[in-house]
């Protein structure tokens, strides 16, 4: 099995060359974000006004910013918090929205109605709007802002999973796990739930992407991550007062490197659906 | 059938409003869920306890949850949502005054998506593995992976800076030009009512880039469900049908295919609006672009809860009868709805 399911991805990454670059490109991101600190040329904190402002030249290679610190550094040391922020919220949504999800799909009923409630509250606001919103009611920290961002991704996980589930329960499987004794709980827990996850992995590669979005745009209006501290969306916005006057490498560097993130999960996220359900290609 | 219908429609009036109150509800607990006391918040930073005992009472503090609860749904009532602390103007007319700003920000962008990413979904769908296609899968990958701040930078950088096309990013105006009448509130709209063409396109530069960096970010999920909608639609049977008894292609394309794929599509406005909303926060910021959605940055940024809230309210509000509008509308295309129900 394990096997067979190694041959198919390679098969679909030597099918698809863009789905092997995105796959190689996470691996350069993992890279950077753990070994990053042992390399980088400056400390990232380190302001030095008479060098600030200084276009992108072999010495900086993304340039300095208006503290005199080096944007190249900056860049690379933020890539462990911006994933850190992404990949907490998403692990908290994962688990909070597939257990949920689960339940909901499996006993049915009022647990049912109850869940669904309250995946339609949530999801009738304005997403950003709500994590702003939360953000702002918890207390601005960045412990807060992944609160948030687990929060309004939580509905998504809870559809998935309910809908696998309810597909899931009438096979006979699971006939077969009740009968041999075990209790519903555990059925579900351990028999079911494994048969969830193929989709619900789509939907958590799916969603980091769209996770780093959300927490770079916190943070970009301010929420979150407070400077000095290195983090993407808030360099941005730290380089946005510079663009109109020229500046364009305090900002531009910074938002490239998001945008490429973000690109690679997205690319990962259809290769994962292309493996796990060759029908739903778009 | 048409007595089906308006029975259906007003079925789905009475599902709206659990999450009206869900929504309430909500936005209730996150004004009590501030950090410490919210008198002491909102009494400011010079205030003594006695001050504070006396906000403290004319907020209803010290009263019970419950019967908060109800005070704050009787204010909604009647429009009160609190004062200001940063501008010390109510925030309901803060908010309604600088509604139309984003309202025309967002109608532009939601416009200039649509009229792009539809007709080039229905031809990425008509010719698969074309240009159009691959155009259209580009453009779809692009405009989800972009940080919608980021986009707007980088527009700004090159028509503002190095092009020199576009006008400074400073708002809906600039400084030499006088807001036209208010009639809509839509400065375009407006300074044509009163037949000032200079005032006209000096708006009109002003919000062409930040709706383009909309509208972008709009494009990518209208093209995809465009795109499949019609690959499904144009693969079905009654498509072959069509073909078969000889209708042109034109009216297998439009009325055929495209009026069953406009149903997925309503389905992913919801959506669309959801991300719309909130990308319009950022855009604004962006542009100095003078809208609820700066207003509500900048209150974030001064502490000034009762703005934030009152913006949160407004917007989950303004999105439950936006999707309120579009399951209507769901319920008036689908021939199938009120037939067998």
């Amino acid at each position: 099995m394990a096997n067979s399911t190694l041959k198919q991805l390679w098969y679909i990454l030597s099918q698809n060359p863009i789905s092997l670059f995105a796959m190689l490109l996470f691996g350069l991101f993992v890279l950077v974000a753990l070994t990053g600190w042992m390399w980088i040329p400056y400390d990232p904190l380190a302001s030095n006004t008479s060098i600030a402002l200084q276009a992108p030249s072999a010495e900086h290679w993304f340039g300095t910013d208006h503290l005199g610190r080096d944007v190249f550094s900056r860049v690379v040391i933020a890539t462990r918090l911006d994933l850190f922020i992404a990949l907490s919220a998403v692990a908290i949504s994962f688990v909070i929205g597939s257990a949920l999800g689960c339940l909901a799909g499996y006993y049915g009923g009022w647990v049912d109605r109850i869940v669904g409630r309250l995946a339609d509250t949530i999801l009738a606001f304005p997403l950003f709007v709500l994590a702003m919103g939360i953000v702002a009611a918890m207390g601005n920290s960045l412990i807060n802002v992944i609160y948030a961002t687990a929060l309004i991704n939580i509905p998504f996980y809870i559809r998935v999973a309910r809908a696998e589930v309810t597909i899931q329960r009438n096979l006979q499987y699971v006939q077969a796990a009740l009968l041999c004794g075990n209790t519903h709980l555990r059925t579900l827990a351990f028999h079911v739930f494994p048969n969830c996850l193929p989709a619900l992995m789509v939907q958590l590669s799916l969603n980091m992407g769209w996770a780093i979005l959300n927490a770079a745009g916190l943070s970009f209006i301010g929420l979150g991550v407070r400077p000095p501290d290195a983090e993407w969306g808030i360099m941005v916005a730290e380089g946005a007062n510079y663009i109109i006057s020229g500046e364009w490498w305090l900002a531009l560097f910074p938002g490239f490197t998001l945008m490429l993130a973000v690109f690679c999960f997205n690319l990962l996220g259809d290769a994962l659906r292309d493996l796990v359900d060759p029908q739903k290609r778009t | 059938m048409w007595t089906q219908k308006l029975k259906l429609i007003g079925q789905r009036f009475a599902l709206a409003t659990p999450t009206l109150l869900g929504v309430i509800i909500i936005a209730f607990a996150l004004t009590r869920a501030l950090p410490g006391d919210p008198a002491v918040y909102f009494a400011g930073i010079t205030a003594d306890e006695e001050s504070i005992q006396q906000i403290r009472e004319e907020l209803g503090l010290d009263k019970s949850l419950v019967i908060q609860f109800f005070v704050y749904c009787e204010n909604l009532l009647k429009g009160d949502l609190g004062v200001s602390l940063s501008t010390g103007q109510k925030v309901s007319e803060e908010l309604s005054s600088r509604f139309p700003a984003s309202l025309e920000l967002t109608l532009t962008g939601l416009f200039l998506a649509l009229i792009t990413s539809i007709p080039l979904g229905i031809l990425a769908a008509m010719y698969p593995n074309s240009w159009v296609d691959h155009l259209c899968r580009v453009l779809v990958t692009a405009g989800a992976s972009t940080p919608i701040f980021f986009s707007g930078l980088f527009f700004v950088f090159i028509f503002y800076y190095l092009l020199g096309w576009a006008p400074s990013p400073i708002g809906r105006l600039d400084f030499i030009y006088l807001p036209p009448p208010h009639v809509t509130g839509f400065y375009t709209i407006d300074s044509m009512i009163a037949g000032d063409t200079e005032t006209f396109w000096a708006s009109l530069k002003q919000i062409v880039l930040p709706a383009i960096t909309l509208a972008v970010f709009a494009l990518a999920p209208i093209a995809r469900m465009t795109r499949s909608a019609m690959l499904t639609a144009l693969g079905s049977e009654y498509v072959k049908a069509a073909t078969a008894n000889g209708l042109n292609s034109r009216t297998i394309i439009f009325v055929y295919a495209l009026r069953n794929a406009s149903l997925p599509l309503l389905t992913i406005m919801g959506l669309v609006f959801s991300y719309l909303l909130g990308a319009n926060v950022l855009v604004e910021k962006v542009f100095s672009w003078p809208g609820i959605g700066s207003f509500a940055v900048d209150a974030l940024v001064a502490s000034d809860y009762a703005a934030v809230q009152g913006f949160i309210l407004c917007m989950a509000l303004l999105f439950v009868f936006l999707n309120l509008f579009i399951d209507i509308l769901y319920t008036l295309v689908d021939p199938r709805v009120g037939i067998d129900g």
